[in-house]
């Protein structure tokens, strides 16, 4: 087991380090570079800007020394806490993401616990009642989620709980409390707001999930150790928890490894219609600009976030099937 | 002796798109307390669907239509001698009774009534233990479910109680075995376990759905003394249903026949066995290669299948005078393979290897028929890829005689080997997933055709018309596909296409395994008659020795990746010397056999007949020691590890 975990902790570092060159690689990619959009914007407001000026600019945010050595300045910067500066925000990249990060985990954590806690019971009972009327009905709702844009949903959502409840449209609080220090109020305000984007952006993750899983358990439940099952007497229901439902679990606990990004990224149109202050629309705008190390740390710290669910998914599956965790310690 | 079972006038019908379809048909037996009966029949004879009802088990679009399933209370002897004291845990089974006589058919099926019988009452075991355990529990967690639904036992009482039935069933470390995982156990462990949980709640009445037709022969040996051995002892009936006529002769007091869901004969066994009445009994009977009766009789299929040759397959090029004198058809020297599994990772451990093939020779004359026998795992099929060139092996040579020139194989490359592809055919276990359900007839037949380029659309045509014939396939069904056809008509039709190219050498991988018996004689006489007719040379590879010994003038018995013995069939099987091929021929069930097959052997569940370090010598062998063929006179030779002196051999 030790050594699964080892091995395990070693890819995860060794897939992180790759990322994060393809990460810079990528950012570097495009023509010009943070100072030419600048430049451009300014020169389109009219502005002349000398060519010393320009240099000046470059040496200033260490843009004229080689991408190799800005790569390793930045990847040493973040090992010691500091994930650089953000030209476009004049700001520590950790200032700008600041709240964000914390407000991107909520508003992801909630999407993702919302998706297991509806897709689990219904996936459960559309496999046990197949071909019924339940099933029916859950399949159509499935596809009516998977089929629906998430931005048009979200508008949908933010004009009635407006109608009904009276909330303030977009945003993750009340306009009120914005850049207001953290209090008892504020959280309850965040908690108001939440539903609508955990709704909206959970709602094509569930119903994929829910067609998974009712998948993966009409599979086990055929299964001839099903039948030994029924034939040592024991009731439906607790055979159903006891036995297929535990395999029909393991797609589903491997799931939180895809799961993740998926939110995440699908959490940025999203943020962008709903005006959310999470990470996606400023990651948005840091690669519309080139702003290099904003962009950088918010694609490594998506990358850190997925490497690690699909962690969790791994430890966890080894912890419920001892088919991986025994295989894997060498036997023969 | 009362009635434990009765099943009266017993209807089943399924359920399909186009209506209910019977499955049994007014099916009436019983099962008498403490006595074995063998349900035997075809598959798809409605062996298992009678299990299944009498269980409450039927699959949801099946019903049963009439007549009543009575079930008896028993008392099961659970009398435990003193002088066992780890089985004394046993005797604290206790389950609570029956009052008087239940129709099983008024119960519903998932109701607490039925689930007291199901696992209570009546236990069954099923065919395949590698998926009948569920993966994610250990083996002592599974058995406990059985205690709990069934017994007052405590649940802190279960572990000795369970590891008492492992050591009863066999397991040599039963408190570690109930920590286990069935993926650890082997598959005649794992059958082993099965049978532990069946039998815990100490059932009246156990039902084994072909409890060994997953499992090697020396296995299954072993389980059906398990299971008789068990009976004594626990006084429970035994509800054997199996396709083996050898295993119910041994095992069977009475014998109930299944044909297309009907009844076809019922009573004691010696009685059906002497006097078949049944003309389907009768053919079943004359159907089955047998150890013990003349060699050369043919076999009787219900239906004999009829195949001609015509002018096209005829007109082979006939082998040059003396092009025998090169040497035989094909010789294999000293194959090495070794497979190794992977363990990935850079804190993987020691690779794990297994010698697959280590050291094998053979020769294969032309027109012979070679027999490769052994169990799964000892390396037959290996061999055959080897041979395909589907797999390279480490070391030795492969020289095929090509009309008088040798060719070394293992030295051509994957064009220059082309050629020799045409030489070599190979006909395969499994006919259903041996041929593409998305082909035409026409379309596999023809295809070995088409790939090397022979012949324009209308030969071709002519050609498969043909072949068809030649295997006794109507040519009218040259336009259909696979699924239309039986299991016996697909096994035809890979033969049809393995005959295509007019090959010198057929590979049989097992051809007859997954067939019933009926239509495994069918397709045997096939292949005999083809070999006359066509002047074939067979590799002929199976786990069956009466198959073997009825197909093929030389065999060759394999054991962990060695050549054991081999020689003429007729001494090899009458003359056995090394232990592993007598252990091998003591472990098939003859239906004419008078002896008490199961009294000898059987008893060891590791190591046991197939492991070579547990020979004695001078047999014995290390797995990396030095080992060589030592010659009994008559091409008869044998594989010995050292120079000592036999034991007297039996004669």
């Amino acid at each position: 087991m030790y050594v699964y975990l080892m091995r395990r902790l070693f890819t995860m570092i060794a897939s992180l380090l790759a990322i994060s060159v393809l990460v810079f690689v990528i950012i570097q990619l495009p023509p010009g570079d943070f100072v030419t959009a600048y430049i451009t914007e300014l020169e389109s407001q009219g502005e002349m800007v000398s060519e010393e000026k320009i240099a000046f600019l470059r040496r200033q945010y260490g843009l004229d020394r080689s991408p190799v050595e800005q790569y390793v300045d930045w990847i040493l910067g973040i090992l010691q806490g500091d994930f650089g500066y953000s030209f476009e925000y004049n700001l520590p990249v950790t200032e700008v993401v600041g709240d964000r990060v914390l407000l991107s985990i909520v508003v992801n954590a909630a999407t993702i616990l919302f998706i297991y806690v509806v897709s689990f019971p219904l996936g459960v009972y559309a496999a046990t009642h197949q071909y019924t009327w339940g099933d029916y009905g859950l399949s159509f709702l499935g596809f009516l989620g998977l089929a629906t844009p998430n931005f048009l949903l979200a508008l949908v959502l933010l004009y009635l709980a407006n109608l009904w409840f009276g909330t303030s449209i977009g945003g993750l609080m009340d306009p009120l409390y914005i850049d207001q220090p953290w209090s008892l109020s504020k959280a309850l305000s965040v908690l108001e707001h939440l539903w609508v984007p955990v709704l909206v952006i959970g709602t094509a993750g569930t119903a994929g999930m829910i067609r998974r899983l009712r998948a993966n358990l009409l599979d086990e439940l055929n299964k001839q150790y099903v039948v030994t099952a029924k034939a040592k007497g024991m009731a439906p229901r607790r055979l159903l928890v006891k036995y297929p439902l535990r395999m029909a679990l393991n797609p589903f606990i491997a799931d939180i490894g895809n799961l993740l990004p998926q939110v995440v990224s699908g959490a940025v149109i999203v943020s962008a219609v709903m005006s959310l202050p999470t990470t996606g629309p400023v990651l948005l705008a840091a690669l519309q600009s080139q702003d290099i190390y904003l962009a950088g740390s918010f694609l490594l710290l998506l990358a850190v976030l997925t490497v690690f669910g699909m962690f969790v998914s791994d430890l966890l599956l080894a912890a419920l099937d001892p088919r991986i965790r025994l295989t894997s310690r060498g036997r023969r | 002796m009362t009635d434990l079972l009765r099943v009266e006038n017993l209807g089943v019908a399924f359920g399909l798109h186009t209506g209910e379809t019977p499955a049994l048909r007014d099916v009436s037996f019983r099962v008498r307390g403490g006595s074995t009966m063998a349900l035997v029949g075809e598959s798809g004879s409605g062996k298992s669907t009678v299990a299944r009802a009498i269980m409450g088990l039927l699959p949801g679009n099946g019903r049963i239509v009439s007549g009543r399933i009575l079930l008896s209370d028993t008392e099961t002897g659970f009398d435990w001698a003193a002088g066992d004291s780890h089985l004394k845990h046993l005797a604290r089974i206790h389950r609570p009774g029956l009052d008087g006589t239940l129709d099983l058919t008024t119960l519903d099926p998932d109701g607490p009534a039925m689930r007291s019988i199901r696992g209570g009452h009546v236990a069954m075991i099923f065919q395949d233990p590698m998926t009948s355990l569920s993966p994610l529990h250990t083996v002592g967690n599974q058995i406990t479910d059985v205690l709990d639904l069934h017994t007052d036992l405590p649940r802190r009482e279960h572990r000795p109680v369970i590891s008492a039935m492992l050591e009863l069933v066999g397991f040599a470390d039963p408190a570690r075995a109930l920590d286990l995982y069935p993926f650890e156990l082997s598959g005649g462990m794992r059958q082993r376990a099965m049978i532990a949980m069946s039998l815990i709640a100490a059932p009246g009445l156990l039902i084994a759905d072909e409890p060994t037709s997953a499992l090697d022969v020396t296995v299954q040996a072993q389980i059906l003394k398990l299971i008789r051995d068990l009976q004594a002892r626990l006084g429970m009936a035994v509800m054997l249903i199996t396709h083996d006529l050898g295993v119910v002769a041994h095992m069977a007091d009475e014998v109930v026949v299944l044909y297309r869901g009907e009844v076809m004969e019922s009573g004691p066994v010696s009685d059906i066995y002497r006097r078949p009445g049944h003309p389907y009994l009768r053919a079943l009977f004359r159907a089955l290669p047998r150890l013990s009766t003349d060699r050369t009789a043919r076999l009787v299929p219900l239906r004999e299948v009829r195949s001609q040759t015509a002018h096209l397959l005829a007109d082979k090029e006939p082998w040059p005078a003396g092009a025998d004198d090169a040497g035989p058809l094909l010789r294999i020297n000293d194959i090495h393979k070794t497979f190794t599994a992977k363990k990935g990772g850079p804190f993987g451990g020691p690779k794990a290897t297994k010698r697959a093939v280590n050291g094998v020779s053979l020769e294969i004359r032309r027109g012979d028929s070679l027999g490769l026998v052994g169990e799964s795992g000892c390396g037959k099929t290996t061999i055959g890829k080897i041979i395909m060139r589907a797999i390279t092996p480490e070391s030795g040579s492969i020289r095929f005689n090509d009309r008088g020139r040798i060719v070394e194989m293992l030295s051509l490359n994957a064009k220059a080997m082309i050629p020799y592809r045409r030489r070599i055919q190979y006909i395969f276990q499994d006919p259903s997933s041996a041929l593409d359900p998305r082909m035409t007839v026409f379309a596999l037949i023809a295809e070995p055709l088409k790939i090397h380029g022979i012949g324009d659309k209308a030969f071709r045509i002519e050609m498969v018309k043909e072949l068809m014939t030649l295997v006794g396939l109507d040519q009218r069904f040259m336009n259909r596909y696979p699924h239309s056809f039986s299991g016996g008509q697909k096994q035809r039709i890979g033969i049809a296409r393995a005959l295509a190219l007019k090959p010198d050498l057929v590979m049989c991988d097992e051809p007859v395994s997954a067939l019933d018996v009926v239509v495994q004689a069918q397709v045997l006489n096939l292949l005999k008659d083809l070999q006359h007719a066509l002047g074939l040379t067979y590799l002929f590879v199976s786990h069956n020795m009466a198959v073997v010994r009825y197909m093929c003038n030389r065999i060759a018995v394999m054991c962990m990746g060695r050549v054991v013995e081999e020689g003429p069939t007729e001494r090899v099987f009458e003359h056995p010397v090394h232990p592993y091929t007598r252990a091998l021929l003591a472990a098939v069930p003859d239906p004419d056999g008078d002896g008490d097959w199961l009294a000898g052997g059987g008893a060891a569940p590791n190591g046991g007949p197939s492991d070579p370090e547990a020979w004695p010598a001078p047999y014995a062998v290390d797995d990396d020691g030095v080992a060589w063929m030592r010659d009994l006179g008559g091409e008869h030779r044998v594989l010995v590890g050292s120079d000592a002196a036999f034991p007297e051999i039996a004669a």
